[in-house]
Order: C-alpha cells, then sequence, then structure tokens
C-alpha cells in the first residue's frame, strides 16, 4: 500500500506538499492487531500515534483495582493517540482494540523530528493536533454534562 | 373524528423499554366511529390517565398501523407519566389529537437524511424511521445517530437490526458501558463509547442536499445544530423538536407560548433557520 497516498485521505495532511507527506510516510508502517489486543498501555512511553483504517478502539483508565473502564471509543478514519505530542511522552491510557483494527502507524520520534526541522510543517501540524485536542477535550465535556438527562 | 374530543383507547399492548420508559399500544374502544388515527410523524397526543390528569406524548407509531392500533412511548419524568408505567393490556386510556406540526418528511423526498436523537428523542423520530423504510427509495442515504447514557437506556433494540437492514446507516454512542448487569449478547449491534456529537463530528461534510431532524434534550440539540452547521448542513435544513410546557395542546392555554409562538400549535417541529433567534435568549 502507498502510504502518502494513504495518508493525504486524512484531514490531518490535507494539503500538505508531497515531500511533507512523504516523511512521515517514510516513518509509517500498516499494522493489524486482533480483537482484544492492547494497542499500547498506561504509562508505557508513547512513542507512536496510529490513523485508524478499520476497526475500533476502546480508551481504557485503569481505576479500583485495576478494573479497565472504559471511556472513549475511536473508530476507523479517527487518529489514536495524542500523547506523544507533549511530555513526558507516556500513554494515559490503555488503547484496546475492540474489532480487528488496521491501522496505519507513525513513529513519533520521526514524526516530532520532521515537525522541528520544518517549521511550517510543524506550525500547520500543532494547529490540527489542537484543534483535534480541543474536539476531544469538547468531547469529553459533553459525556461529563450528562447531554441526555432531561 | 373531532380532535378536541377524549376517545377512549384500549391498551393491546405495554412494554417497558428500559426501566423508566414504556411503549403502549392502544387501540379505539368504539370501533363504529372506525377513525384511524391519521396522523403525521413529529405530531403529538394528549395522553389522559384517568384519575391523574393529561400530558403531551410523542406518536411514535408506524404510520400505515394507524387503522389498528396507536403507538406512544412515554418517559418517567412526573406523577402522570409515572402512573403510566404500570399501565398494562386491557387498561383503559383517553386520547386526543393529534396536534402540531411535522417532520418534513415531503420535502426531504431525493434528499440525504440525518436523524439524530438523544434519549426519548428517538420516539418522534421513529415514527420518520418507519415512513422512510416505507418509501425507501424516496430517499438518499439515511443516517441516525443515536445517544443514550447507558445500554440499556437505547430504545427499540429489537428494531435497531431492521434499521440497519433497510439501509439506514445507524450510529450508536453510550456516555458508559461499564454496568455490568447487562449482557453484550443481548444486543445484536454495537456501540460507540462518548458523546454522539463525537461520532458526527467524525464524519464527512454533508451535501447541500441534507436534511438534518433532531429530537432530544435542549441541551443535546443545541450542540448538534452547531455540529451540523459545522458539517456544512444548511441551518435551513435543520429541524428541531422542542417540547415546552404543553398543556392544552391545541394552542388556547397560553402554558406553551415561546417568543411569537404556541409550542403545541406553531411546533413541536420547528426548522432552525426561524427560531435561532429564541434559542439566544436565556430567558425563554
Amino acid at each position: 500500500m502507498e502510504l502518502s497516498s494513504e495518508l493525504l485521505k486524512y484531514d490531518l495532511f490535507s494539503d500538505l506538499s508531497k515531500e511533507q507527506v512523504a516523511k512521515f510516510a517514510r516513518c509509517s508502517e500498516i499494522i493489524n492487531f486482533k480483537k482484544d489486543d492492547f494497542i499500547f498501555k498506561y504509562h508505557e512511553k508513547a512513542d507512536r500515534f496510529y490513523f485508524l483504517i478499520s476497526g475500533k478502539v476502546s480508551l481504557n483508565i485503569n481505576a479500583k483495582g485495576n478494573e479497565s473502564i472504559p471511556i472513549q471509543t475511536i473508530n476507523e478514519g479517527q487518529i489514536l493517540g495524542l500523547s506523544w505530542l507533549t511530555p513526558p511522552y507516556q500513554w494515559y491510557f490503555d488503547g484496546i482494540a475492540i474489532t480487528d483494527v488496521t491501522a496505519i502507524c507513525i513513529d513519533s520520534d520521526c514524526a516530532r523530528h520532521s515537525m522541528e526541522q520544518d517549521y511550517e510543517l510543524g506550525y500547520k501540524l500543532l494547529k490540527r493536533f489542537m484543534a483535534l485536542m480541543s474536539g476531544r477535550l469538547q468531547a469529553t465535556r459533553l459525556q461529563l454534562l450528562d447531554i441526555y438527562s432531561e | 373524528m373531532n380532535n378536541s374530543e377524549i376517545q377512549p383507547y384500549k391498551i393491546i399492548d405495554a412494554k417497558l423499554e428500559t426501566n423508566d420508559v414504556i411503549t403502549i399500544k392502544s387501540q379505539i374502544l368504539n370501533q363504529e366511529n372506525n377513525n384511524s388515527y391519521s396522523f403525521n410523524p413529529g405530531q403529538f397526543s394528549m395522553v389522559y390517565l384517568f384519575g391523574k390528569g393529561e400530558v403531551p406524548i410523542s406518536i411514535s407509531s408506524d404510520l400505515k398501523n394507524n387503522i389498528n392500533y396507536i403507538t406512544h412511548t412515554i418517559k418517567k419524568r412526573g406523577e402522570i407519566t409515572t402512573a403510566s408505567l404500570d399501565l398494562k393490556k386491557g387498561d383503559i386510556i383517553g386520547i386526543r389529537g393529534p396536534y402540531g406540526k411535522s417532520w418534513p418528511l415531503e420535502e426531504s423526498k431525493n434528499k440525504n437524511i440525518i436523524l439524530f436523537a438523544g434519549g426519548v428523542g428517538l420516539a418522534p423520530l421513529r415514527a420518520v424511521i418507519y415512513q422512510i423504510i416505507s418509501n425507501r427509495k424516496e430517499f438518499k442515504n439515511v443516517w441516525l445517530f443515536y445517544g443514550s447514557r447507558t445500554p440499556d437506556d437505547i430504545l427499540y433494540k429489537e428494531e435497531v437490526s431492521f434499521y440497519i437492514k433497510n439501509n439506514i446507516d445507524v450510529r450508536i454512542s453510550v456516555d458508559s458501558d461499564i454496568n455490568k448487569n447487562f449482557n453484550r449478547r443481548d444486543f445484536n449491534f454495537s456501540w460507540s463509547l462518548g458523546s454522539i456529537i463525537s461520532v458526527l463530528e467524525g464524519m464527512q461534510d454533508f451535501s447541500e442536499d441534507t436534511v438534518a431532524m433532531t429530537c432530544g434534550p435542549e441541551i443535546m440539540m443545541s450542540f448538534v445544530v452547531l455540529s451540523l452547521l459545522n458539517k456544512k448542513v444548511l441551518s435551513s435544513n435543520i429541524y428541531l423538536s422542542l417540547e415546552k410546557n404543553m398543556q392544552c395542546g391545541k394552542g388556547t392555554c397560553g402554558h406553551c407560548v415561546w417568543g411569537p409562538y404556541y409550542m403545541c400549535k406553531d411546533g413541536p417541529v420547528f426548522n432552525y433557520e426561524k427560531i435561532k433567534h429564541l434559542l439566544k435568549i436565556r430567558e425563554l
């Protein structure tokens, strides 16, 4: 699969130049997970992120005696993993495949390096990640707000 | 039939959908009247529980069954609706109506349709779903976004696969599914965790010929509208079903006056373009 063209399907990379997308494609790979696989675990190093091509991933938090509580589902077409963007680069949640999953996995050291080397690219992407994080924050607030109550 | 007169109806089926929502099917007692309850999806009835009082309830029937029975889905809120949870087959209730403006189904033909419901807000959209399924070729893509607190709170669970089979793209999300009391195998569909609005946010932009109909708690609808506009749905193509203080159902008592409108007579279905200025007034 040609990863540059795959990456261009995602809003995050739309309107980037071919060269810019190629930088990310070089540190990307297609990866598959089986249902119930841990894609990442709480407190481990956040050294990658994913574009979900297919499947669903549950973000779980550990609480109450190691009980794993699901708090959000990441669906096909969405980005999984944002903890690599800011220190201490550790996962805050468990990412568990709740179906078979196919994803593009991007090495985060490589991504950060590309963004440091090309400030224009870095700024563009940071703005988009900021919008993504803002959206996730808004979604979490809505979840807490109990919007289905009368 | 004069829709101002209460007609006695016999309950032919009562089903608890969740621990605080019941769906009742009722048949008119006086068959000689031979009046099918003619309604349009989105309209509501005044349902009378003897000795308790009357409440406005959306009609959730399949229109093609209206000769045989009328269906209402009722959520426990106050004294009357709480009493409704005890209704059972054979009980007699009073019904008058239908009242109010309906969803713009005729105007939505040959267009894409987004149905967006939260909680018991699925009830008034259920009649729309049935109408779409009965005339599926007359509509383009149809999405149903439905959010509830938990899987146990999902309405019409047994119908979801029927919707999907009829080419409706169903997206369901729940706030939480950590309650261990339910068995996931009892559900023949899946859901996402998180706000249903996030699911909408994850969609591509919609084309101009998309009509959105939404019903649910107002706080949810206010965020839904923002997301729909963000996804390029035209404000003139967004319809909301609102319910505020309706008591007589026919625009005479004045309890549901909302700005220049009577909620019961001019609504409950409103075009967003016409009411967006009112939604910004906190005091209303």
